[in-house]
């Protein structure tokens, strides 16, 4: 959720130059674009944009084009008029496998203030960080035209070639150096990685505009307040995405006053392509279906009405509303996308809920039900409930507890050694309770019915996830009759008939250990922990407790 | 029955005993005088003494006090002769001094008691022999006062220096150059009784009264002949720690009850899952921002699971994925990687649940489902934030869903559950519903609108490969907010405090 700064002066200014906004009115109307006011501070307005899937919409130019919308003030499909001219790009056919799309645009009149090149650095810094997955999917370049000699040539460079002066640089750097020492080299090194040659765009005179993804030339790659022609370029790995980037910063120069001209992409192997592209999308929709799913009975001319004013173009005849998609509406899939935009623009407020009570009858899952019988038996012997993590690590489970490691659930991508692996048995959890808790009244009596996991490979999930309960006594005078006693008593509450074992288990003493058996399965075990683990907790009271499964 | 008797009713035998003693004795009486009298033990006269305190009937100060007690050495003196007497005792019976120097005591003694009836100007010294003149013979049957003063100690240990007679005074200040005594200053306290007290145990009658009530008085009938001590019932008891229901485990049931009651069955589901039911399945696809290494929490080992008990439903998700498969719709527009969907994960969405439950062959339509899901999300653990917390979510199928009763159900969840009937809808994106809406609670406590639910209809995407053709109602609530707003909590980590004080002071 990309979150954007804009000038509300300026955005009011472009919403509704002649009838001044407040900002409480205005809370609302940004809401209908699924984004929501963050924080404001002075003529900032922080716009927290909701939608991953509109890259339109973060730039107040976007933002701007539907709340004109919304405000009533224009409706319907914004035209962009866009100029044919022969201005040609060649691409070179080995970035197939690197980098094999571009798509331009060249702007001319332009008048770019300070605040509006700010806008759109922001715009272009959120997109390709975004949509454009950290530039690996695409990323944008701005140019001055004025500077570039036609054609141009999106191909390809030795690492040691076309040495360029790259931004917020004076000397020049080959491809390589760039990769080893500019700032943006070392954080985007990553997307050329292993490949033999690099992008290059170049001139007709063999001027370097850019190495994309990673930098852009600092003798041609720059636009100013004194710039007013400018060529937009993307890059890019996937062609609808590029295109659509391309899009929509075309509209955002075109919001400001520029004009458009077409670019001719010339693929070696394919059709030449022009862009930007602002082809737009035919759907028809029913007004019974939009009835139906919002379960309120709006008429052809109420749709109508929503769609123009979230700008679609909408038109009725006999029922089927037929719909024009503005080109920048990548995010519209299916027809529900539509049947949103409908409620939305119709207004929210306008839907009253309707109460109906649901037909069918509820119920717990037995593991729910299991689970609350045995802690109301638990709690019956004084005994604390707690509620911890199943993220543990594998000191907590195995050498805290005196055991050598085994095979666990760990995580690839820890964040913390803390939180590094997912508990198998629960006793640590209750164990790492009782050492915060030293210094508090004893006797400690605790429990917790939580789930564990362990390592299945024959599962769909590599693990199963188990359901247990843990219960401990920290006292001075607890010993293992006290363990025995509590899960005695669950094991009668629940009417399980269960058998204590000897048994060995390097975190409790020896001989004062158990195997909890049930049905000739061994489902759990009981004891008075080893004055060892005792010790690698920091605790200085005898501990007992057991650990069963309830699955 | 006066206020006089009911507290002389109350007192037990051991407050009895001291406040008679005290009675009796009509003075201040030290610690050690009044165990003496009673009989009781340090800590019993302690204890009682300060019930007795509490019920104002004595007063209890703390004085600076002086005792006068034995060295060792002078501890050796209370069965031994002092060394005077061994001398006198000697030369009466006729012994030369010399002789009694290597035969009964050593020099240093010999010179004290040479020294002591020197001074008394009782013995006469001379070269040819030593003898006792009339005053020396005058104490053949007459004790000295040091040895008075020593006898004293055969039945105590220590006398009070205040209370000593002016001859004992003398004794002691006289042992003590001679290292045989020596004072100890403490702080004691003083027992007095007060005029209530004094009223009390005149009021105390004589007859034994039953404290302890015991099965073998209610056999033995006992009871009836006697009356039983009064208890002061308004005196404070030490905190009884009784067991009791984790504070958030207990409001998420008061959740569940709620939903069951709605009429939502309740889902289960593993907490390690395939990317495929977190994501895949929910028309995320596969290169969304939010499932890179810093949202989800990828398994080390094993890598992948197996899709292999779905190969119909991962051809139908990948088909969607991809073009939109049969949904009407265009897809993703990507190549959709089989291998990808069965990357194991831990669980970051409580709606991985609903996905398992479209996909079980026991699907019920209509049909109503919810969970309360531990969720996992790579993240710092702070006061705003958890590495695992707990989503309750559901979903409602049927024929019949639509926009308008997915607003009824919220509006009811709001009221059940929040407890608020003032609430907002706003637009908003979720992946996998569409149209999507978010509720805002009003909160009184907060004096604000709070995030508390938000829900949609399932996508097409989402529901069709699952060959469910009916409207899916999809919804979450913000139980860990809602909580922590009704509990005042500002720290997210107390959900799972470790704090034992904190967990049994909650109030249900």
């Amino acid at each position: 959720m990309p979150n954007i700064d804009v000038s509300l002066s300026d955005l009011k200014k472009m919403v509704r130059p002649k009838m001044p906004i407040d900002l409480e009115k205005l809370e609302p109307y940004i809401w209908m674009v699924k984004s929501e006011i963050d924080g404001i501070e002075g003529d900032t307005l922080t716009i927290k944009v909701g939608d991953t899937n509109r890259p339109d919409l973060w730039c107040v130019e976007g933002l701007v084009r539907e709340l004109r919308g919304a405000f009533d003030v224009e409706k319907g499909l914004k035209d962009y008029k866009l100029k044919e001219c022969d201005y040609r790009i060649f691409v070179n056919q080995k970035l197939e496998k690197i980098r094999p799309y571009i798509a331009c645009v060249v702007v001319k009149n332009v008048r770019l203030t300070d605040q509006i090149i700010k806008q759109i650095m922001q715009q272009q810094d959120k997109i390709d960080g975004t949509y454009g997955r950290k530039r690996a999917k695409t990323s944008i370049g701005l140019y001055d035209f004025d500077l570039l000699a036609w054609p141009l040539k999106y191909g390809i460079t030795k690492p040691d070639e076309n040495a360029f002066v790259p931004l917020t640089f004076t000397e020049k750097l080959t491809p390589k150096q760039i990769l080893e020492k500019h700032p943006k080299g070392l954080e985007y090194q990553h997307l050329l990685k292993g490949q033999q040659f690099y992008p290059i765009f170049t001139d007709a005179k063999g001027k370097v505009l850019s190495m994309p993804p990673i930098i852009n030339s600092n003798d041609l790659g720059q636009v100013n307040e004194k710039t007013t022609n400018v060529l937009v370029e993307v890059t890019g790995t996937d062609y609808e995405t590029v295109n659509n980037v391309l899009r929509i910063m075309a509209m955002t120069f075109a919001d400001r006053g520029g004009e458009l001209y077409s670019v001719i992409i010339d693929y070696p192997q394919r059709k030449p392509d022009v862009t930007p592209q602002f082809a737009t999308r035919h759907f028809e929709i029913k007004v019974e279906d939009v009835a139906k799913l919002l379960g309120e009975n709006l008429s052809a001319e109420d749709i109508v009405k929503a769609l123009q004013r979230a700008r679609y173009n909408a038109s009725e005849e006999k029922k089927l509303i037929h719909v024009t998609i503005p080109s920048y509406r990548t995010d519209v899939m299916h027809v529900v996308d539509i049947y949103e935009d409908i409620a939305i623009f119709h207004g929210l407020d306008k839907f009253r809920p309707e109460i109906a009570g649901l037909p069918t009858v509820g119920r717990l899952s037995d593991a729910e039900k299991l689970s609350r019988k045995v802690r109301e038996l638990c709690i019956g012997t004084r005994a604390q409930e707690i509620m911890s993590f199943v993220l543990a690590n594998q000191e907590y489970i195995f050498g805290n507890m005196n055991l050598p490691a085994d095979r666990i659930i760990e995580i690839a991508n820890p964040v913390s050694f803390t939180y590094s692996a997912m508990r198998n048995w629960l006793f640590p959890s209750l164990m790492e309770f009782l050492s915060k808790n030293t210094t508090k009244e004893f006797p400690q009596k605790i429990f917790e019915v939580g789930d564990i996991v362990v390592p299945n490979l024959k599962s769909e999930v590599g693990s199963d996830t188990i359901h247990k309960l843990a219960f401990a006594v920290s006292d001075t005078n607890a010993n293992f009759t006290d363990a025995k006693q509590a899960l005695q008593a669950v094991a009668n509450g629940l009417g399980w008939k269960i058998i204590f074992v000897e048994h060995e288990h390097p975190s409790f003493i020896a001989g004062r250990c158990a195997a909890v058996m049930k049905d000739g399965k061994q489902i759990g075990i009981a004891g008075e922990v080893h004055p060892k683990v005792l010790k690698n907790w920091g605790l200085e009271m005898p501990t007992v407790g057991f650990e069963i499964s309830l699955t | 029955m006066t206020n006089l008797t009911k507290l002389a009713d109350s007192l037990q035998a051991n407050e009895i005993s001291i406040l008679k003693a005290l009675k009796k004795h009509g003075q201040a009486r030290h610690n050690a005088e009044l165990r003496a009298e009673t009989n009781l033990d340090q800590s019993a006269v302690a204890r009682s003494a300060l019930w007795l305190e509490n019920k104002g009937l004595i007063i209890v100060k703390e004085t600076k006090i002086e005792a006068v007690i034995l060295t060792k050495l002078g501890r050796h003196y209370v069965t031994e002769k002092l060394p005077e007497r061994k001398l006198i005792d000697a030369l009466i019976a006729g012994v030369t001094a010399d002789k009694l120097i290597y035969k009964f005591m050593d020099g240093k003694e010999f010179n004290a008691a040479l020294g002591y009836w020197r001074q008394k100007n009782a013995i006469i010294i001379s070269k040819e022999k030593t003898e006792l003149n009339d005053v020396g013979l005058s104490y053949k049957n007459k004790k000295t006062i040091e040895e008075n003063f020593i006898e004293k100690f055969n039945s105590v240990s220590e006398l009070l220096i205040a209370n000593l007679a002016p001859e004992d005074k003398e004794a002691f200040e006289r042992l003590r150059k001679r290292g045989l005594t020596a004072s100890d200053t403490r702080v004691e306290r003083l027992f007095g009784i007060t005029d209530v007290g004094a009223r009390v145990a005149d009021a105390i009658t004589p007859e034994e009264r039953i404290g302890q009530l015991t099965p073998a008085i209610i056999k033995s009938g006992e009871w009836q002949k006697k009356t039983f001590r009064r208890f002061d019932v308004e005196a404070g008891v030490p905190v009884l720690a009784i067991g009791k229901k984790q504070a958030y485990v207990r409001f998420l049931e008061e959740v569940k009850d709620e939903l069951v009651a709605l009429g939502f069955e309740e889902m289960a589901g593993p907490l390690v899952e395939s990317s495929f039911f977190n994501n895949d399945a929910l028309y995320m696809p596969q290169d969304h921002p939010a499932r890179g290494i810093h949202d989800i929490y990828y398994v080390k080992e094993p890598k992948y699971g197996s899709l292999d008990a779905h190969k119909n439903l991962l051809k139908e998700v990948k088909a969607v994925h991809e073009g939109g498969g049969k949904t009407g719709s265009t897809g993703w527009q990507y190549n959709y990687d089989e291998k990808e969907a069965a990357r194991l994960i831990l669980r970051t969405q409580g709606t991985a649940l609903s996905a398992r439950a479209l996909a079980n062959k026991n699907l019920k339509i209509p049909g109503a489902y919810f969970a309360v899901a531990r969720v996992f999300r790579p993240d710092i653990l702070d006061a705003t934030h958890l590495v695992e917390f707990n989503q309750t979510e559901g979903i409602v199928l049927g024929e019949n869903a639509n926009f308008r009763k997915l607003l009824g159900l919220l509006a009811e969840f709001a009221k059940k559950i929040t407890g608020s009937d003032k609430i907002r809808f706003r637009p908003h994106y979720f992946p996998y519903t569409e149209p999507s809406i978010e509720v805002d609670i009003w909160s009184p406590a907060l004096n604000k609108w709070v995030e508390a639910l938000g829900a949609g209809i399932f996508r097409p995407e989402v529901t069709l490969p699952f060959g469910v053709k009916v409207p899916v109602l999809a919804w979450g609530i913000g139980v860990d907010r809602l909580f922590m707003i009704r509990e005042n909590i500002k720290d997210i980590r107390q959900l799972f405090s470790q704090d034992i004080s904190w967990l049994r002071e909650r109030k249900l």
